[in-house]
C-alpha cells in the first residue's frame, strides 16, 4: 500500500471570531481536512506557505473544505504556493461559494545568471499596481541581477481579474 | 473530471476550444518572417487562455463557453495534464509549469514526436524509475 512520508498536517489556531489555521505537507488521497464551521467564528485565514504539494485529489479535498464552511464568512488565503495559485486559476470551483481574500502569494521568477528559478512572495496590490497585471520587476537575491518572470503573467494572474 | 476539446481547422487555422477546469495548452508562435523550424525566444510561449469553466459532471446545468484562437504556420501547441508539471525531478525539485515552458521554448523548432521526447526527459518523470509504453 502506498503512503505519503509528508502528510497533511493542519495548525488551528482560535483568536475571538476568527479561525487560523496552517496547512503544512502533501494535500492529496490520503489528506483529512475539516475546520470548525461552529457558530462565533466569522473569519478564516489559511497560512499555505508550507503547503508543498497539492495533487488533482487534493483539489477536491481543498474544495470540500471549502463548501463546509457557511457563505457570509471573511475567508483569506495568505502565502499561497504556485501550485495553489495554479489551482485558484485553472478550477471555477476551487474556492466554493466564496468570496476569498487573497493576501499574498508566491509567484515563479528565473535569474539567467544563476541559471535557476526563485520563488518571489508578492502581493495582489504589488501587481495592480503595474497597471496591467504584469509581474513586478524583482532582483535575484543571490547575484542581485535583475530575474525575469518565468510563466505566462496572463495565465498565472488571472485569479486577480474579477 | 477536467477535460479540454478543441477543434483545428487546418485551412484556416481557426481554432475553437472549450475548458472544463482543464490546464490550458501552451502555444509557441513562430515570429513573422521566421522560418518555421528556426529556434524560438522564450516570450514565444503563450497559452490558450480564458477563465475555465466547471469541471466535468459537476451540474448538469453547466454551461460550457468555446472561444476560438487563431494559428499561423508554424506554431506549435502542446496539450498536456498535470501528470507532466507534477513530475519532480532525482532531488525532488518540482517540473512545473515553468518548466515546461522553458523547455517547450527550447524545443518548439522540433518535430512533434522529439517534442514529447525532450519534454518527458526533461521533466523528471524517466528518472524516477518510470517507463513510457
Amino acid at each position: 500500500m502506498t503512503t505519503d512520508t509528508n502528510q497533511l498536517k493542519v495548525h488551528k489556531k482560535r483568536q475571538g471570531s476568527q479561525l487560523f489555521v496552517r496547512l503544512s505537507g502533501h494535500l492529496n488521497e490520503f489528506s483529512k481536512l475539516e475546520v470548525e464551521v461552529e457558530p462565533g467564528i466569522d473569519a478564516y485565514c489559511f497560512d499555505l506557505e508550507e503547503l508543498d504539494q497539492i495533487n488533482s485529489v487534493g483539489v477536491q479535498v481543498w474544495a470540500k473544505m471549502m463548501t463546509s464552511i457557511p457563505s457570509g464568512k471573511q475567508m483569506e488565503v495568505q502565502r499561497c504556493g504556485l501550485r495553489f495559485v495554479n489551482n485558484m486559476n485553472l478550477y471555477a470551483n476551487f474556492m466554493g461559494f466564496h468570496s476569498v481574500t487573497v493576501g499574498s502569494f508566491y509567484a515563479p521568477y528565473y535569474c539567467e545568471a544563476c541559471d535557476d528559478s526563485r520563488r518571489i512572495l508578492l502581493t495582489p496590490e504589488e501587481v495592480r499596481a503595474t497597471g496591467s497585471l504584469v509581474p513586478p520587476k524583482k532582483n535575484c537575491s543571490g547575484c542581485n541581477k535583475l530575474l525575469s518572470f518565468d510563466g505566462v503573467p496572463a495565465k498565472y494572474f488571472m485569479f486577480m481579474k474579477a | 473530471m477536467s477535460f479540454h476539446v478543441l477543434q483545428i481547422n487546418s485551412q484556416s487555422g481557426l481554432c475553437r476550444y472549450a475548458n472544463a477546469s482543464h490546464e490550458a495548452p501552451l502555444i509557441s508562435r513562430c515570429g513573422v518572417d521566421q522560418d518555421v523550424g528556426a529556434e524560438r525566444e522564450r516570450d514565444s510561449i503563450d497559452c490558450i487562455l480564458q477563465k475555465p469553466d466547471a469541471t466535468l459532471g459537476l451540474s448538469v446545468d453547466t454551461v460550457y463557453a468555446d472561444y476560438e484562437v487563431q494559428f499561423k504556420r508554424g506554431d506549435k501547441i502542446v496539450l498536456y495534464t498535470d501528470g507532466i508539471t507534477e513530475c519532480q525531478n532525482a532531488e525532488g525539485k518540482d517540473f512545473g509549469d515553468s518548466g515546461l515552458m522553458r523547455i517547450f521554448a527550447k524545443v518548439a523548432h522540433y518535430d512533434a514526436a522529439n517534442i514529447c521526447k525532450a519534454i518527458v526527459e526533461k521533466s523528471g518523470f524517466l528518472s524516477r524509475g518510470n517507463t513510457i509504453s
